[in-house]
């Protein structure tokens, strides 16, 4: 049960806020405000909290003018794009926020396909995004996650992808930004912060500030625009269209081990043959790529006798970017890679294939699209009802196993049922340089034990991860529970103390998204 | 059998807020400027206006959170329960949003009564039958003099409410063609009610229920077979509604759409040229709600002439007309708002004639048309038809 508190000075400050976005954009109903009180996370859900006032700004000037509010009466703000969160990043965590959503400001404000950039508002998804590029033979690679989160927050935040192979973390992609700090300043990074400049180059002027930002959580301010890098792009304006048939071939390989499969990752990375090479978890493939829950949970039964082909299984996309004759070479680069480390490949497109005939949903055409706007990512909930990316280690790829045995070992306390349902996955960053490695588990989120039972083991398994060679353990800026794994790591005090005064500068009343990040 | 809102508990508190319900199909987009698919987060743009807001409310509101207010009530009924947030949810999750939200607005009418303007057309319903406030004696004054009508027929012809006062053009048509092509059939007047549609689509459940009970009775003492429908809500309320609480129907529902589709197959019918540039709208009653999407393509496809250049968002994927579930009676603004988003989408497509097959959405989309000065034509399906096969 939650309650709907209000402050004293709400009339004077709701007033205020309708002076400036306007009555019908300003709402402070319960109707409104309990929407806001939880996203999809256990850490929303264990303490759930309703803003006091919701704002939909138009512009950065209604921005700037609601952060004065804010800062004179001390009020925290809550920012939200699109909401697409699964990390209670984007809902308040103290009483009384002003929870200010983007919605209108959803415009594409430029696509320059010479100079290969688009530049888009904060509410303006994935999908939106590449629906009007790939018109002019260019994308944005879509996020793992639904497209349709916004381009703006996934950046920010820790948006990563099936093409990292290729084209790094999604954040690689940020030109300029346009930033409202919390005192209303307006910073421009890159080429754009010269007048004239344009938006084409993203170092400077200066020490580059779009780092402070990236994986704040929002605690530094809000980014009204931001540029980005387009890549070429050869399947055609539409999904479902014989031009994406004709210049993609999807390839799958299964391997007997984790050893052949890792060392696979990294040929076919360093190849460079490919627009995407992803280890796809065996939960992803059999709760994620069937349409009907009923069909998933036919394959789940049926887990342990399709073990053999999908437990170390890797996905492979290649285009044919600069002629289809990449894509025969890409194949043939493929094939010699996978006789070496001893891997099956199965070709998804025949209908014949053994993948086909273990999830029919598995489509030539659907596997296509998929790849490319997903629907696994929202499907894998569905199973229990929530999911929670528990374990994010950055490490060189072949310290992966070291890995998997920490989380399987780990998993062996993980009190919620089965324990077999989580998915893990490694997916090679940078051509191989890397590889994130991913650990997701499945809870329902009506039950309280089990929402406390996954924070409990991520932060279990975040600390035991902090004694792994080489492995980053958490991702820098994933979830709110960040800081309190880091507080205890020694090596961190000058960075928390650093990181503490940035925010004093930028934010003296602690007023953006309190608790996300910087915590006292 | 309806599910009861608390059994939905479950269910909508997983509602993984993936936001798949707010726009079309991420795989069948085609452009940012008509991507969207919810009329009522789109306009009113909070997020309780969404699919996911509104599972949250009705989470509060079983949670006792939230009390019913007037902003609540806005939610609520200022939605067409057009079902493109289901028809996205059913892709990739099991939340049921338009189904939740039918149970929401029975649980409002139950503990609030139904609102205003709904109220209006439910007493106008209960003492001349339609919602139009109409004599039930004049619900027959269309009818053509030359139509002949056979009291005997196993087909009978469901004319609804809109078509009968206020689309007379249709219920025309529909009996022309019916008769062109040798179609014996029957008409119930005087004993043709409203389905109740308007009535169960705004949660006033008990009063639906009379009206179903009535024309079921009509229906088997005439030993109807086959009942042809011109209206989608009518249809769908026949198809879709009558059988969750009555079970099974021991009568075939047909639309005209379907019906004709199938007659000119079998017949090979011969059709006049009608070369003109036609887009279609999807009704949610007959495209979404009754899964009904070929058979008007069909019957389009067959006509020697016409060129069919689809909208962008079609059949499960389509923009509402705005007009259902009481929108049009008590927030026309909004409904006209939502046709006028179609018709800016159907004008897109290059056509000359904007056409569809439920008179509700024809209503709509006229009046939007004037206020919006559309260069669109917009002509019911069954009046094309109507034409070709004179």
């Amino acid at each position: 049960m939650v309650e709907l508190i209000r402050s004293n000075s709400h009339p004077k400050v709701y007033s205020k806020l309708k002076q400036i976005v306007g009555k019908e954009y300003i709402s402070d109903d319960p109707s409104i405000l309990i929407v806001h009180s939880r996203d999809q996370s256990p850490f929303a859900n264990l303490k759930r909290m309703p803003p006091e006032y919701v704002v939909l700004p138009e512009n950065s000037e209604q921005i700037q003018e609601i952060l004065k509010i804010s800062n004179k009466y001390k009020i925290p703000i809550v920012v939200q794009n699109t909401g697409v969160n699964v990390g209670g990043c984007c809902v308040p965590s103290e009483s009384g926020s002003i929870l200010m959503h983007l919605r209108r400001l959803n415009q594409i404000l430029e696509i320059d396909d010479l100079n290969m950039f688009a530049t888009v508002q904060p509410y303006v998804s994935y999908a939106e995004l590449q629906v009007e590029t790939m018109k002019k033979g260019l994308w944005l690679p879509s996020p793992a996650a639904p497209s349709t989160v916004g381009i703006i927050s996934n950046m920010l935040y820790c948006g990563m992808s099936w093409c990292m192979a290729k084209y790094g973390y999604e954040r690689r992609s940020i030109i300029c930004m346009t930033w409202v700090t919390p005192k209303g300043e307006i910073i421009k990074t890159g080429s754009s912060a010269i007048e004239n400049g344009g938006q084409f180059w993203w170092n400077g002027p200066g020490p580059d500030l779009k780092g402070l930002l990236i994986g704040a959580v929002g605690e530094l301010g809000i980014c009204t625009e931001m540029t980005v890098k387009l890549y070429p792009w050869v399947g055609g304006p539409r999904l479902k269209s014989d031009e994406l048939a004709k210049n993609t071939k999807m390839l799958a390989i299964s391997f007997n081990s984790g050893e052949r499969m890792l060392k696979a990752l990294q040929e076919l990375s360093r190849a460079d043959i490919a627009i995407s090479i992803t280890n796809m978890p065996i939960a992803w493939s059999l709760l994620g790529m069937p349409k009907s829950l009923e069909t998933s949970r036919e394959l789940w039964d049926k887990r342990k006798q399709l073990e053999p082909i999908l437990k170390h299984f890797v996905l492979v996309c290649i285009q044919g970017i600069t002629s289809s004759k990449q894509i025969e070479y890409g194949e043939k680069v493929v094939r010699k890679i996978a006789k070496e480390t001893r891997g099956m490949v199965i070709d998804p497109e025949t209908m014949s294939s053994p993948a086909a005939q273990l999830a029919p949903d598995f489509q030539p055409e659907g596997n296509r699209a998929e790849f490319f706007r997903a629907k696994i990512s929202p499907r894998i909930m569905r199973f229990k009802g929530g999911f929670m990316p528990a374990f994010f280690p950055q490490e060189p790829i072949e310290k992966a196993l070291k890995s998997e045995e920490l989380m399987e070992n780990t998993l062996k306390d993980f009190p919620i049922q089965p324990q077999d349902l989580y998915s893990s996955c490694v997916v090679p960053v940078d051509m191989g340089h890397f590889g994130l490695h991913e650990l997701d588990v499945f809870y329902d989120q009506n039950s309280p034990e089990e929402l406390k039972a996954c924070l409990d083991f991520a932060g279990k398994i975040q600390k035991i991860s902090q004694s792994q060679e080489n492995t980053w353990p958490p991702h820098n800026e994933w979830k709110s529970y960040h800081w309190d794994v880091v507080k205890d790591i020694p090596e961190f005090k000058i960075h928390k103390s650093i990181t503490q005064k940035i925010k004093n500068l930028f934010d003296p009343n602690r007023i953006m998204n309190p608790g996300k990040w910087f915590k006292e | 059998m309806t599910i009861d809102l608390d059994e939905f508990y479950k269910t909508i508190r997983n509602c993984s807020k993936c936001a798949m319900c707010r726009t079309m199909s991420p795989w069948d987009m085609q452009s940012k400027e008509f991507k969207d698919i919810c009329p009522s987060g789109t306009r009113f743009l909070f997020e309780a206006y969404f699919a996911p807001g509104k599972m949250e409310i009705t989470r509060a509101l079983l949670d006792n959170e939230i009390q019913y207010s007037d902003r609540l009530e806005h939610i609520i009924f200022a939605c067409p329960l057009c079902g493109g947030c289901q028809a996205q949810c059913e892709e990739v999750n099991i939340i049921q949003p338009l189904d939740v939200m039918q149970e929401l607005r029975k649980k409002y009418v139950k503990v609030n009564g139904p609102i205003p303007a709904h109220e209006k057309f439910a007493v106008s319903i209960k003492e001349l039958h339609n919602p139009y406030n109409e004599p039930h004696e004049n619900r027959l004054d269309w009818l053509p003099k030359d139509i002949t009508i056979n009291k005997d027929a196993k087909i009978a012809y469901f004319v609804g409410c809109t078509s009968s006062y206020r689309r007379e053009e249709i219920a025309k048509a529909t009996v022309n063609v019916l008769n062109s092509l040798g179609v014996e059939f029957n008409i119930f007047h005087p004993n043709e009610w409203c389905c109740g549609s308007p009535l169960f689509m705004t949660g006033q459940i008990d009063s639906g229920m009379k009206l179903m009970n009535h024309n079921l009775e009509e229906i088997e003492e005439k030993g109807i077979e086959t009942l042809v429908f011109s209206c989608a809500g009518c249809y769908k309320t026949f198809k879709g509604t009558y059988p969750q609480y009555v079970g099974d129907l021991n009568f075939k529902v047909s639309h005209f759409t379907e019906f004709l589709a199938d007659n000119f197959n079998k017949n090979k019918a011969k059709l006049k040229m009608y070369s003109k540039s036609i887009t279609y709208h999807d009704p949610c009653h007959l495209g979404r709600h009754s899964k009904v999407y070929e058979a008007p393509r069909q019957i389009l496809k067959q006509i020697p002439g016409i060129n069919l250049v689809e909208m962008e968002r079609i059949k499960e994927n389509a923009w509402c007309c705005g007009a259902g579930a009481g929108v049009s009676s008590a927030y026309k603004d909004f409904a006209y708002w939502t046709a006028s988003q179609r018709l800016k989408e159907a004008e897109s497509t290059g056509a000359e004639i904007l056409t569809t097959s439920c008179p509700f959405c024809i209503t709509n989309f006229l009046e939007a048309s004037k206020l919006t000065n559309s260069s669109l034509k917009i002509i019911p399906l069954i009046k094309i038809i109507e034409e070709v096969v004179k």
